[in-house]
Protein backbone atom coordinates (compact mmCIF):
# COMPACT_ATOMS: atom_id res chain seq x y z
CA UNK A 1 0.00 0.00 0.00
CA UNK A 2 2.98 2.28 0.86
CA UNK A 3 4.81 1.40 -2.00
CA UNK A 4 2.04 2.43 -4.13
CA UNK A 5 1.08 5.60 -2.47
CA UNK A 6 5.42 5.98 -3.10
CA UNK A 7 4.62 5.42 -7.05
CA UNK A 8 2.02 7.82 -7.26
CA UNK A 9 3.45 10.66 -5.87
CA UNK A 10 6.43 10.17 -8.04
CA UNK A 11 4.38 9.91 -11.16
CA UNK A 12 2.71 13.23 -10.09
CA UNK A 13 6.34 14.88 -9.11
CA UNK A 14 7.35 13.85 -12.07
CA UNK A 15 4.72 15.11 -14.82
CA UNK A 16 4.58 18.67 -13.00
CA UNK A 17 8.04 18.80 -13.41
CA UNK A 18 7.91 17.77 -16.96
CA UNK A 19 4.97 20.45 -17.43
CA UNK A 20 6.91 23.39 -15.46
CA UNK A 21 9.67 22.53 -17.96
CA UNK A 22 8.07 23.01 -20.77
CA UNK A 23 5.81 25.58 -19.73
CA UNK A 24 9.13 27.51 -18.83
CA UNK A 25 11.27 26.44 -22.19
CA UNK A 26 10.86 28.36 -25.11
CA UNK A 27 10.82 26.64 -27.58
CA UNK A 28 11.62 28.81 -30.39
CA UNK A 29 15.10 28.56 -32.33
CA UNK A 30 14.38 31.70 -34.76
CA UNK A 31 18.06 32.29 -37.01
CA UNK A 32 19.18 34.15 -39.46
CA UNK A 33 22.81 33.40 -40.70
CA UNK A 34 23.94 34.38 -43.98
CA UNK A 35 26.58 34.99 -46.25
CA UNK A 36 27.67 38.47 -48.10
CA UNK A 37 29.96 39.51 -50.55
CA UNK A 38 31.43 42.71 -49.81
CA UNK A 39 34.09 44.84 -51.14
CA UNK A 40 36.48 47.05 -48.95
CA UNK A 41 34.44 50.53 -48.67
CA UNK A 42 31.66 48.88 -46.68
CA UNK A 43 32.09 48.52 -42.87
CA UNK A 44 31.90 45.24 -41.46
CA UNK A 45 28.65 45.39 -39.03
CA UNK A 46 25.07 44.55 -40.21
CA UNK A 47 21.92 45.43 -38.79
CA UNK A 48 18.49 44.21 -38.12
CA UNK A 49 15.38 46.34 -37.99
CA UNK A 50 12.02 45.83 -37.82
CA UNK A 51 9.52 47.35 -40.36
CA UNK A 52 6.34 48.14 -38.30
CA UNK A 53 4.53 48.81 -41.58
CA UNK A 54 4.89 49.16 -45.30
CA UNK A 55 5.32 53.22 -45.09
CA UNK A 56 8.50 52.12 -43.49
CA UNK A 57 10.13 50.05 -46.43
CA UNK A 58 12.34 53.23 -47.25
CA UNK A 59 12.72 54.99 -43.59
CA UNK A 60 15.49 55.20 -41.49
CA UNK A 61 15.94 56.36 -38.20
CA UNK A 62 18.16 54.35 -35.17
CA UNK A 63 14.84 53.81 -33.71
CA UNK A 64 13.79 50.69 -36.29
CA UNK A 65 17.38 48.69 -35.73
CA UNK A 66 16.77 45.51 -33.05
CA UNK A 67 20.21 44.22 -33.69
CA UNK A 68 23.80 43.87 -35.00
CA UNK A 69 26.08 41.62 -36.13
CA UNK A 70 29.39 41.63 -37.02
CA UNK A 71 30.46 39.99 -40.75
CA UNK A 72 33.26 37.97 -40.30
CA UNK A 73 36.48 37.64 -42.78
CA UNK A 74 34.62 35.33 -44.46
CA UNK A 75 31.47 37.08 -45.08
CA UNK A 76 29.86 35.26 -42.24
CA UNK A 77 27.21 36.76 -40.03
CA UNK A 78 24.25 35.63 -37.54
CA UNK A 79 21.32 37.11 -35.76
CA UNK A 80 19.21 35.40 -33.07
CA UNK A 81 15.81 35.41 -33.91
CA UNK A 82 13.71 33.42 -31.02
CA UNK A 83 12.87 36.96 -29.41
CA UNK A 84 10.61 37.99 -32.16
CA UNK A 85 6.72 37.38 -32.30
CA UNK A 86 5.08 34.55 -32.65
CA UNK A 87 3.15 35.99 -36.08
CA UNK A 88 5.56 37.29 -39.16
CA UNK A 89 6.30 40.27 -39.67
CA UNK A 90 8.62 42.48 -42.28
CA UNK A 91 12.52 43.04 -41.19
CA UNK A 92 15.21 44.85 -42.37
CA UNK A 93 19.23 43.65 -43.25
CA UNK A 94 21.33 46.81 -44.00
CA UNK A 95 24.92 47.58 -44.10
CA UNK A 96 26.66 50.93 -44.16
CA UNK A 97 29.82 52.44 -45.71
CA UNK A 98 32.98 53.00 -43.92
CA UNK A 99 32.13 57.00 -44.12
CA UNK A 100 28.63 56.86 -43.50
CA UNK A 101 26.23 56.67 -40.32
CA UNK A 102 25.39 53.33 -39.59
CA UNK A 103 21.58 54.70 -40.10
CA UNK A 104 22.29 54.94 -43.29
CA UNK A 105 19.39 53.77 -46.27
CA UNK A 106 20.71 53.96 -49.64
CA UNK A 107 18.11 52.95 -52.44
CA UNK A 108 19.18 52.09 -55.89
CA UNK A 109 22.29 51.63 -57.83
CA UNK A 110 25.41 49.87 -57.37
CA UNK A 111 25.25 50.49 -53.61
CA UNK A 112 21.97 49.67 -52.59
CA UNK A 113 22.41 48.87 -48.97
CA UNK A 114 19.36 47.14 -47.73
CA UNK A 115 17.35 43.26 -48.01
CA UNK A 116 13.95 43.15 -46.56
CA UNK A 117 12.51 39.75 -45.96
CA UNK A 118 10.15 37.94 -43.84
CA UNK A 119 10.96 36.51 -40.54
CA UNK A 120 9.06 35.38 -36.92
CA UNK A 121 10.30 33.45 -33.89
CA UNK A 122 10.70 30.26 -35.52
CA UNK A 123 12.12 31.19 -39.07
CA UNK A 124 15.41 29.44 -39.78
CA UNK A 125 16.69 31.74 -42.75
CA UNK A 126 20.04 30.52 -44.20
CA UNK A 127 20.79 33.34 -46.91
CA UNK A 128 23.66 33.88 -49.05
CA UNK A 129 24.33 36.60 -52.05
CA UNK A 130 25.61 36.18 -54.99
CA UNK A 131 26.91 39.36 -55.98
CA UNK A 132 29.24 42.43 -54.73
CA UNK A 133 27.16 45.62 -56.80
CA UNK A 134 24.76 46.22 -55.20
CA UNK A 135 25.53 43.71 -52.24
CA UNK A 136 22.13 42.69 -51.78
CA UNK A 137 20.70 41.77 -55.72
CA UNK A 138 21.11 38.36 -55.74
CA UNK A 139 20.41 36.82 -53.10
CA UNK A 140 19.91 32.65 -52.24
CA UNK A 141 17.49 32.15 -49.59
CA UNK A 142 17.65 27.91 -49.94
CA UNK A 143 14.26 25.96 -48.98
CA UNK A 144 12.60 29.29 -47.06
CA UNK A 145 9.71 29.23 -49.69
CA UNK A 146 7.77 32.42 -48.48
CA UNK A 147 10.91 34.50 -48.72
CA UNK A 148 12.40 33.00 -52.27
CA UNK A 149 8.83 34.36 -53.54
CA UNK A 150 9.82 38.09 -52.02
CA UNK A 151 12.47 38.50 -53.52
CA UNK A 152 11.32 37.67 -56.96
CA UNK A 153 8.83 40.18 -56.18
CA UNK A 154 12.03 42.64 -55.63
CA UNK A 155 13.19 41.24 -58.28
CA UNK A 156 10.25 41.69 -60.52
CA UNK A 157 10.46 45.58 -59.37
CA UNK A 158 13.36 46.09 -60.18
CA UNK A 159 13.44 45.07 -63.79
CA UNK A 160 9.93 46.82 -63.91
CA UNK A 161 12.05 50.17 -62.91
CA UNK A 162 14.87 50.01 -65.74
CA UNK A 163 12.37 49.68 -68.70
CA UNK A 164 12.16 52.50 -70.76
CA UNK A 165 8.96 54.71 -69.50
CA UNK A 166 7.59 55.99 -72.85
CA UNK A 167 8.16 53.08 -75.32
CA UNK A 168 8.45 50.24 -72.87
CA UNK A 169 4.33 51.35 -71.71
CA UNK A 170 3.39 48.37 -72.54
CA UNK A 171 5.68 45.75 -71.24
CA UNK A 172 5.26 47.51 -68.31
CA UNK A 173 1.85 47.12 -68.16
CA UNK A 174 2.28 43.68 -68.90
CA UNK A 175 4.91 43.23 -65.69
CA UNK A 176 2.52 45.04 -63.51
CA UNK A 177 -0.99 43.12 -64.57
CA UNK A 178 1.49 40.30 -64.06
CA UNK A 179 1.94 41.07 -60.18
CA UNK A 180 -1.82 41.53 -59.64
CA UNK A 181 -2.53 38.34 -61.22
CA UNK A 182 -0.23 36.15 -59.01
CA UNK A 183 -1.36 37.80 -56.01
CA UNK A 184 -4.44 36.03 -54.40
CA UNK A 185 -2.52 33.28 -54.70
CA UNK A 186 0.20 34.11 -52.27
CA UNK A 187 0.54 34.65 -48.25
CA UNK A 188 -1.01 37.98 -47.14
CA UNK A 189 2.57 39.78 -46.25
CA UNK A 190 3.99 38.70 -49.84
CA UNK A 191 1.11 39.75 -51.70
CA UNK A 192 0.98 43.17 -49.82
CA UNK A 193 4.45 43.34 -50.19
CA UNK A 194 4.06 43.04 -54.09
CA UNK A 195 0.56 45.69 -53.82
CA UNK A 196 3.30 48.32 -52.43
CA UNK A 197 5.98 47.99 -54.72
CA UNK A 198 3.27 47.61 -57.88
CA UNK A 199 2.13 51.48 -56.77
CA UNK A 200 -1.71 50.36 -56.14
CA UNK A 201 -2.64 53.81 -55.41
CA UNK A 202 -1.77 54.82 -58.49
CA UNK A 203 -3.52 51.75 -60.46
CA UNK A 204 -6.15 51.34 -58.21
CA UNK A 205 -8.75 52.42 -60.79
CA UNK A 206 -7.47 49.94 -63.05
CA UNK A 207 -8.11 47.17 -60.94
CA UNK A 208 -11.43 48.24 -58.60
CA UNK A 209 -12.87 44.62 -58.81
CA UNK A 210 -9.00 43.04 -58.18
CA UNK A 211 -8.78 45.34 -54.69
CA UNK A 212 -12.24 44.46 -53.92
CA UNK A 213 -11.96 40.72 -53.98
CA UNK A 214 -8.14 40.99 -52.10
CA UNK A 215 -10.10 42.93 -48.94
CA UNK A 216 -12.71 40.33 -48.89
CA UNK A 217 -10.46 37.47 -49.19
CA UNK A 218 -8.12 38.61 -46.03
CA UNK A 219 -10.85 40.40 -43.96
CA UNK A 220 -10.80 38.01 -41.39
CA UNK A 221 -7.05 39.17 -40.38
CA UNK A 222 -5.41 42.00 -38.66
CA UNK A 223 -2.07 43.51 -38.60
CA UNK A 224 -0.33 46.91 -38.89
CA UNK A 225 0.15 45.92 -42.65
CA UNK A 226 -2.85 45.54 -43.77
CA UNK A 227 -4.50 48.30 -41.81
CA UNK A 228 -1.86 50.48 -43.08
CA UNK A 229 -3.16 49.12 -46.87
CA UNK A 230 -6.58 49.79 -45.95
CA UNK A 231 -5.91 53.44 -44.84
CA UNK A 232 -4.43 54.18 -48.00
CA UNK A 233 -6.77 52.55 -50.49
CA UNK A 234 -8.76 54.99 -51.84
CA UNK A 235 -11.77 53.24 -52.11
CA UNK A 236 -11.98 54.16 -48.28
CA UNK A 237 -11.70 57.64 -49.10
CA UNK A 238 -14.17 57.16 -52.20
CA UNK A 239 -16.93 55.73 -49.08
CA UNK A 240 -15.60 58.83 -46.85
CA UNK A 241 -15.84 62.02 -49.51
CA UNK A 242 -19.67 60.12 -50.31
CA UNK A 243 -19.98 60.48 -46.38
CA UNK A 244 -18.49 63.98 -46.10
CA UNK A 245 -21.31 64.99 -49.11
CA UNK A 246 -24.38 63.61 -47.30
CA UNK A 247 -23.30 65.41 -43.87
CA UNK A 248 -22.37 68.61 -45.47
CA UNK A 249 -26.04 68.87 -47.40
CA UNK A 250 -27.37 67.58 -43.70
CA UNK A 251 -25.49 70.31 -42.12
CA UNK A 252 -26.60 73.03 -44.78
CA UNK A 253 -30.23 71.89 -44.40
CA UNK A 254 -30.06 72.16 -40.90
CA UNK A 255 -28.57 75.74 -40.62
CA UNK A 256 -30.83 77.16 -43.02
CA UNK A 257 -33.59 75.38 -41.07
CA UNK A 258 -32.06 77.62 -38.17
CA UNK A 259 -31.58 81.11 -40.16
CA UNK A 260 -35.72 80.60 -41.26
CA UNK A 261 -36.55 79.80 -37.41
CA UNK A 262 -38.03 76.76 -38.61
CA UNK A 263 -35.86 73.85 -36.87
CA UNK A 264 -35.03 73.43 -33.65
CA UNK A 265 -32.75 70.67 -32.14
CA UNK A 266 -35.10 67.84 -31.12
CA UNK A 267 -35.76 68.31 -27.45
CA UNK A 268 -35.81 64.22 -27.06
CA UNK A 269 -32.02 64.41 -27.91
CA UNK A 270 -31.37 66.72 -25.35
CA UNK A 271 -33.21 65.08 -23.00
CA UNK A 272 -31.18 61.65 -23.27
CA UNK A 273 -28.36 63.13 -21.76
CA UNK A 274 -30.05 62.94 -18.80
CA UNK A 275 -30.06 60.44 -15.76
CA UNK A 276 -32.94 58.27 -14.73
CA UNK A 277 -33.42 60.46 -11.73
CA UNK A 278 -32.85 64.01 -14.09
CA UNK A 279 -35.57 62.64 -15.94
CA UNK A 280 -38.11 62.38 -13.18
CA UNK A 281 -36.59 65.89 -11.82
CA UNK A 282 -36.87 67.21 -15.31
CA UNK A 283 -40.95 66.15 -15.65
CA UNK A 284 -41.68 67.97 -12.52
CA UNK A 285 -39.60 71.14 -13.72
CA UNK A 286 -42.00 71.03 -16.77
CA UNK A 287 -44.95 71.13 -14.64
CA UNK A 288 -43.81 74.52 -12.49
CA UNK A 289 -42.67 72.61 -8.90
CA UNK A 290 -40.35 73.82 -6.51
CA UNK A 291 -37.41 72.81 -4.99
CA UNK A 292 -39.34 71.75 -2.00
CA UNK A 293 -41.69 69.98 -3.55
CA UNK A 294 -39.25 67.62 -5.45
CA UNK A 295 -37.51 67.07 -2.57
CA UNK A 296 -40.61 66.07 -0.46
CA UNK A 297 -41.66 63.80 -4.12
CA UNK A 298 -38.03 62.13 -4.19
CA UNK A 299 -37.61 62.28 -0.78
CA UNK A 300 -34.17 64.13 -1.04
CA UNK A 301 -32.47 67.28 0.45
CA UNK A 302 -33.07 70.87 -0.38
CA UNK A 303 -29.49 71.16 -1.78
CA UNK A 304 -29.78 67.62 -3.67
CA UNK A 305 -32.03 69.01 -5.69
CA UNK A 306 -30.41 72.04 -5.99
CA UNK A 307 -27.56 70.02 -7.66
CA UNK A 308 -29.75 68.27 -9.96
CA UNK A 309 -31.78 71.26 -11.40
CA UNK A 310 -28.43 72.44 -11.93
CA UNK A 311 -27.19 70.08 -13.38
CA UNK A 312 -30.52 69.26 -15.50
CA UNK A 313 -29.99 73.02 -16.78
CA UNK A 314 -26.42 72.44 -17.95
CA UNK A 315 -27.11 69.36 -19.96
CA UNK A 316 -30.18 70.98 -21.46
CA UNK A 317 -28.24 74.05 -22.47
CA UNK A 318 -30.90 76.64 -21.27
CA UNK A 319 -30.36 79.21 -18.08
CA UNK A 320 -33.69 79.03 -16.17
CA UNK A 321 -36.58 77.38 -14.94
CA UNK A 322 -38.32 79.07 -17.21
CA UNK A 323 -36.84 77.66 -20.22
CA UNK A 324 -37.38 74.34 -19.43
CA UNK A 325 -41.32 74.51 -19.10
CA UNK A 326 -40.91 76.64 -22.89
CA UNK A 327 -38.96 73.63 -24.40
CA UNK A 328 -40.70 72.36 -27.46
CA UNK B 1 50.30 35.86 -104.22
CA UNK B 2 52.33 36.92 -100.99
CA UNK B 3 51.48 40.73 -102.04
CA UNK B 4 47.76 39.15 -102.73
CA UNK B 5 47.62 38.75 -98.96
CA UNK B 6 48.97 41.53 -97.43
CA UNK B 7 46.77 43.93 -99.66
CA UNK B 8 44.30 41.87 -97.91
CA UNK B 9 45.96 42.12 -94.78
CA UNK B 10 46.11 46.01 -94.78
CA UNK B 11 41.71 46.09 -96.39
CA UNK B 12 40.63 44.22 -92.88
CA UNK B 13 43.01 46.51 -90.96
CA UNK B 14 41.55 49.54 -92.59
CA UNK B 15 38.22 48.40 -92.66
CA UNK B 16 38.28 47.68 -88.80
CA UNK B 17 39.69 50.94 -87.87
CA UNK B 18 37.18 52.82 -89.98
CA UNK B 19 34.41 50.78 -88.51
CA UNK B 20 35.85 51.34 -84.55
CA UNK B 21 36.45 55.41 -85.72
CA UNK B 22 33.02 55.30 -86.75
CA UNK B 23 31.37 53.91 -83.12
CA UNK B 24 34.02 56.34 -80.98
CA UNK B 25 31.98 59.39 -82.71
CA UNK B 26 28.75 57.91 -82.28
CA UNK B 27 29.37 57.79 -78.79
CA UNK B 28 30.85 61.15 -79.01
CA UNK B 29 27.46 62.34 -79.91
CA UNK B 30 25.56 60.96 -76.96
CA UNK B 31 26.29 63.97 -74.62
CA UNK B 32 26.44 64.01 -70.95
CA UNK B 33 25.20 67.07 -69.32
CA UNK B 34 24.67 67.94 -65.47
CA UNK B 35 22.18 70.25 -65.85
CA UNK B 36 21.24 70.43 -62.22
CA UNK B 37 23.29 70.50 -59.06
CA UNK B 38 21.89 72.01 -55.89
CA UNK B 39 22.42 72.25 -52.05
CA UNK B 40 19.96 72.88 -49.39
CA UNK B 41 20.60 73.39 -46.10
CA UNK B 42 17.57 72.65 -43.64
CA UNK B 43 18.18 74.61 -40.40
CA UNK B 44 15.05 72.98 -37.91
CA UNK B 45 12.38 73.67 -40.97
CA UNK B 46 8.96 72.54 -41.57
CA UNK B 47 8.59 74.78 -44.85
CA UNK B 48 8.13 72.25 -47.82
CA UNK B 49 10.06 72.60 -50.73
CA UNK B 50 9.94 71.95 -54.21
CA UNK B 51 12.72 71.23 -57.25
CA UNK B 52 11.53 71.25 -60.85
CA UNK B 53 13.35 69.07 -63.15
CA UNK B 54 12.51 69.85 -66.95
CA UNK B 55 13.10 66.24 -69.01
CA UNK B 56 12.64 67.37 -72.83
CA UNK B 57 12.06 64.63 -75.76
CA UNK B 58 15.42 64.61 -76.50
CA UNK B 59 16.46 62.97 -73.53
CA UNK B 60 17.68 59.17 -73.75
CA UNK B 61 17.89 58.62 -70.04
CA UNK B 62 18.56 60.52 -66.72
CA UNK B 63 19.97 59.74 -63.41
CA UNK B 64 18.79 61.52 -60.76
CA UNK B 65 20.53 61.11 -57.57
CA UNK B 66 19.43 62.44 -54.13
CA UNK B 67 21.55 62.45 -51.36
CA UNK B 68 20.38 63.40 -47.64
CA UNK B 69 21.22 63.52 -43.99
CA UNK B 70 19.72 65.04 -41.00
CA UNK B 71 21.27 65.39 -37.50
CA UNK B 72 17.37 66.40 -35.71
CA UNK B 73 13.91 65.84 -36.52
CA UNK B 74 12.27 64.31 -39.41
CA UNK B 75 13.36 64.51 -43.34
CA UNK B 76 11.09 62.94 -45.95
CA UNK B 77 11.93 62.84 -50.26
CA UNK B 78 9.42 62.43 -52.79
CA UNK B 79 10.15 61.92 -56.43
CA UNK B 80 7.20 62.57 -58.94
CA UNK B 81 7.48 61.62 -62.74
CA UNK B 82 5.34 65.00 -64.94
CA UNK B 83 2.13 62.95 -65.14
CA UNK B 84 2.31 63.40 -61.48
CA UNK B 85 2.84 59.59 -60.62
CA UNK B 86 5.22 58.89 -57.20
CA UNK B 87 8.77 57.30 -58.77
CA UNK B 88 10.59 57.09 -55.29
CA UNK B 89 10.77 58.16 -52.23
CA UNK B 90 12.17 57.56 -48.58
CA UNK B 91 12.71 59.52 -45.40
CA UNK B 92 15.23 59.56 -42.73
CA UNK B 93 14.82 61.07 -38.92
CA UNK B 94 15.19 61.22 -35.60
CA UNK B 95 12.52 60.98 -32.78
CA UNK B 96 11.21 64.28 -32.63
CA UNK B 97 10.76 64.40 -28.65
CA UNK B 98 14.34 64.23 -28.56
CA UNK B 99 16.98 66.60 -28.13
CA UNK B 100 19.98 63.93 -29.21
CA UNK B 101 21.77 64.64 -32.15
CA UNK B 102 22.58 61.49 -34.40
CA UNK B 103 23.81 61.32 -37.83
CA UNK B 104 20.68 59.50 -40.25
CA UNK B 105 21.38 59.54 -44.22
CA UNK B 106 19.25 58.35 -46.75
CA UNK B 107 20.22 58.46 -50.18
CA UNK B 108 18.39 57.08 -53.48
CA UNK B 109 19.41 56.50 -57.41
CA UNK B 110 17.08 56.52 -60.21
CA UNK B 111 18.46 55.19 -63.46
CA UNK B 112 15.54 56.01 -66.15
CA UNK B 113 15.78 55.37 -69.63
CA UNK B 114 13.75 57.46 -72.08
CA UNK B 115 11.56 59.14 -69.05
CA UNK B 116 8.38 60.78 -69.34
CA UNK B 117 9.02 63.91 -70.83
CA UNK B 118 8.28 67.34 -69.08
CA UNK B 119 8.45 68.82 -65.39
CA UNK B 120 9.55 66.18 -62.83
CA UNK B 121 9.32 67.21 -58.87
CA UNK B 122 11.34 66.28 -56.18
CA UNK B 123 9.59 67.48 -52.70
CA UNK B 124 11.09 67.50 -49.94
CA UNK B 125 9.25 67.81 -46.99
CA UNK B 126 10.98 68.39 -43.39
CA UNK B 127 9.42 68.23 -39.81
CA UNK B 128 11.66 70.37 -37.44
CA UNK B 129 14.56 68.97 -39.17
CA UNK B 130 18.08 70.46 -39.19
CA UNK B 131 20.28 68.58 -42.24
CA UNK B 132 21.17 68.88 -46.06
CA UNK B 133 19.70 67.68 -49.36
CA UNK B 134 21.76 67.57 -52.64
CA UNK B 135 20.31 67.08 -55.77
CA UNK B 136 22.08 66.46 -58.80
CA UNK B 137 21.02 64.91 -62.23
CA UNK B 138 22.80 63.39 -65.08
CA UNK B 139 20.89 63.71 -68.31
CA UNK B 140 22.08 61.78 -71.83
CA UNK B 141 21.45 62.77 -75.34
Amino acid sequence: MNYKLILYYNIIIASLLISSKSIGQDNSNGKLTGNIQLDSTWSSTIYLSYIRDFGELHSMSSKMILAESKIDSLGHFEFDLSYLPEEKNIFRLHIAKKLDSKNSIIIGGNHENYLIFIANRNSEINLKTTQAKPPFKKVDFGTNKENVNFQKITNLVFKQDSIASVSGASKRKFIEDKLIKNLLRDNQLTSLYALYKSAFESNYSRHKKFYKSYLKKWSDTDNNYFRDFKNKLPIKKEKKSTKTATFFIYAMLLLSGFILGKVNLPRSNRIKKLSVQERKIYDLLRKGATNKEIAEEFNIGISTTKTHVSNILSKLKVKSRKDIMNLK
Amino acid sequence: MNMKSLLLFFTCLLSIVTIAQNKTSQYKDQSTQVNLQRNIQIKQDTREQEITIEIDNQTKKIELMIHSSVSLGQLSIEIYDSKGKKQGDFSVGNQLNTNVSEQVEGNITKSLIEPQEGLWKVKIIPIKAKGMVQISTFTFH
